[in-house]
C-alpha cells in the first residue's frame, strides 16, 4: 500500500538514495525536483501524497518552497529530510505544519512517519 | 626513489594534462596566445577572407582602369565597342564583390562578437568558479548566464558541487554523532560500572556501527578511478578491458 512521493533535493546523489529507500519501502516516486521552484511546479502538476523536502538548496530553499506549496494546498504533506541539525529550522518546520524534520540518513524515522501518515488517512 | 616532477598541491594538480608551457618561463604574450587559440584562429580566418575579397575588388578595379585607358587612348582598336561593355561588366562585378565583402565582414564581426560574449568569456568565468570549487570552496554556486551549452555545463558543475557538499556533510554528521557516542562510552568505562553500563555501551556502539554502515554505503555508491572500496579498505582496480564489438 504505497504512497506517491515527490522527492526534492539539490544533490542528485542524495535523491538517488532517498528514491531507492522509498521504493524499498514499497512507495512510488512520482517525481524528482532539484530545487524549490521545480518542487512547487511539480507539486502543482503531480499532486503527490507526500513531498520529501531538502532545506538547503541553491534554487529556492525548502522552507520557502514548503510555504508556497502549503499556501496553494493546505493539505499538502511535507516531510523535511535534511542534513541540518538546527533547532531554529526544526521550530520553523513545526510551525509550518510539516509532517516531520528528519535526518536524511534516518531511514527508520522516514518509514515511521509515512506509516503514521497512512494510518491517519 | 626515482626522481619525479614536483608533486602539485592535491586539489589543483590532479588530472591536469601537462601543458607545453609547464616549467618554462615563456612570455605572457605566448601564454595568452596559447589560452585563446580558438579565438585567434577565428580572427585570422576572418582577416584572410576579407583580404582575399579586397584583393579581388582591387584587381577588378585595376582591370577596369586598364580597359578604360585602352578605350580612351585608341578608340580605333575597338570598332565593336566591346571595351565599354567590358568596363560595365567589370563595374558590375566590382559592385557585387564589394557588397559581398561588406556582408562577409558583417557576418565575421558578428560571429566573433557572439563567440566572445556567449562562449569565450562565459567559459573563462566558469573555469575560475570551478577552480574555486575544486580547491574546496563550495559556498558560491555558479550563476549560469544563458541557456546555451555553457549554461548547461554550469548547471551540471553546480550539481557536482552539491553532491560533493552532501557527501562531506554526511561525513561530518556521522563524525559528530559517533563522537558523542564515543564520549558516552568513555564515561561509562570511566565509571567502571560493569553491569549497569552494559546497556549504555551497547546502545552507543550501535550508534557508531550505524554511522559507519551509512558512510560505507555512501562510499560504495561511487565509482572511482583505478580504485574501489570493498567495505573495509581501498583496493586497486585493474583497468576495465575495452569492449570491442
Amino acid at each position: 500500500m504505497g504512497i506517491r512521493v515527490l522527492v526534492v533535493d539539490d544533490s542528485g546523489f542524495m535523491r538517488k538514495r532517498i528514491v531507492e529507500e522509498l521504493k524499498a519501502q514499497g512507495h512510488s516516486v512520482v517525481g524528482e525536483a532539484k530545487g524549490g521552484n521545480e518542487a512547487v511546479e511539480l507539486y502543482r502538476t503531480l499532486r503527490p501524497d507526500l513531498v520529501t523536502m531538502d532545506i538547503t538548496m541553491r534554487d529556492k530553499d525548502g522552507i520557502t518552497a514548503a510555504k508556497e506549496i502549503l499556501s496553494e494546498d493546505p493539505d499538502a504533506n511535507i516531510l523535511f529530510l535534511t542534513i541540518l541539525n538546527d533547532e531554529k529550522y526544526k521550530a520553523e518546520a513545526e510551525k509550518l505544519g510539516a509532517k516531520g524534520f528528519i535526518n536524511k540518513t534516518d531511514h527508520l524515522s522516514i518509514a515511521r512517519v509515512i506509516q503514521e501518515m497512512e494510518l491517519k488517512q | 626513489m626515482t626522481s619525479q616532477p614536483p608533486r602539485e598541491q592535491f586539489f589543483s594538480g590532479r588530472g591536469r594534462h601537462p601543458s607545453p608551457t609547464d616549467g618554462k618561463r615563456f612570455s605572457p604574450l605566448l601564454r595568452a596566445v596559447e589560452r585563446n587559440k580558438v579565438l585567434l584562429v577565428f580572427c585570422l580566418l576572418a582577416l584572410a577572407a576579407v583580404v582575399v575579397d579586397m584583393k579581388f575588388v582591387f584587381d577588378v578595379s585595376g582591370e577596369m582602369t586598364k580597359a578604360d585607358k585602352v578605350g580612351v587612348s585608341n578608340p580605333a582598336s575597338d570598332p565593336l565597342m566591346t571595351v565599354p561593355v567590358q568596363v560595365e561588366l567589370l563595374d558590375y562585378i566590382r559592385t557585387r564583390m564589394s557588397l559581398m565583402m561588406g556582408v562577409t565582414i558583417l557576418c565575421l564581426v558578428s560571429m566573433i562578437y557572439l563567440y566572445v560574449h556567449k562562449i569565450h568569456r562565459p567559459l573563462k568565468q566558469l573555469m575560475r568558479a570551478t577552480k574555486e570549487m575544486s580547491n574546496g570552496n563550495l559556498s558560491d554556486p555558479i550563476r549560469p548566464n544563458g541557456r546555451n551549452e555553457i549554461g548547461e555545463l554550469a548547471e551540471v558543475i553546480n550539481d557536482l558541487a552539491a553532491n560533493y557538499q552532501e557527501v562531506l556533510l554526511l561525513t561530518g554528521t556521522a563524525v559528530g554523532k559517533s563522537s558523542s557516542a564515543v564520549e558516552r562510552i568513555e564515561k561509562v568505562l570511566d565509571r567502571g560500572d560493569k553491569s549497569a553500563g552494559q546497556d549504555e555501551l551497547q546502545e552507543q556502539v550501535g550508534v557508531i556501527k550505524r554511522d559507519l554502515e551509512m558512510l560505507g554505503s555512501v562510499v560504495k555508491d561511487f565509482e572511482f578511478y583505478q580504485t574501489h572500496f570493498d567495505g573495509r579498505k581501498v583496493v586497486h582496480t585493474a583497468r576495465k578491458p575495452q569492449v570491442k564489438k
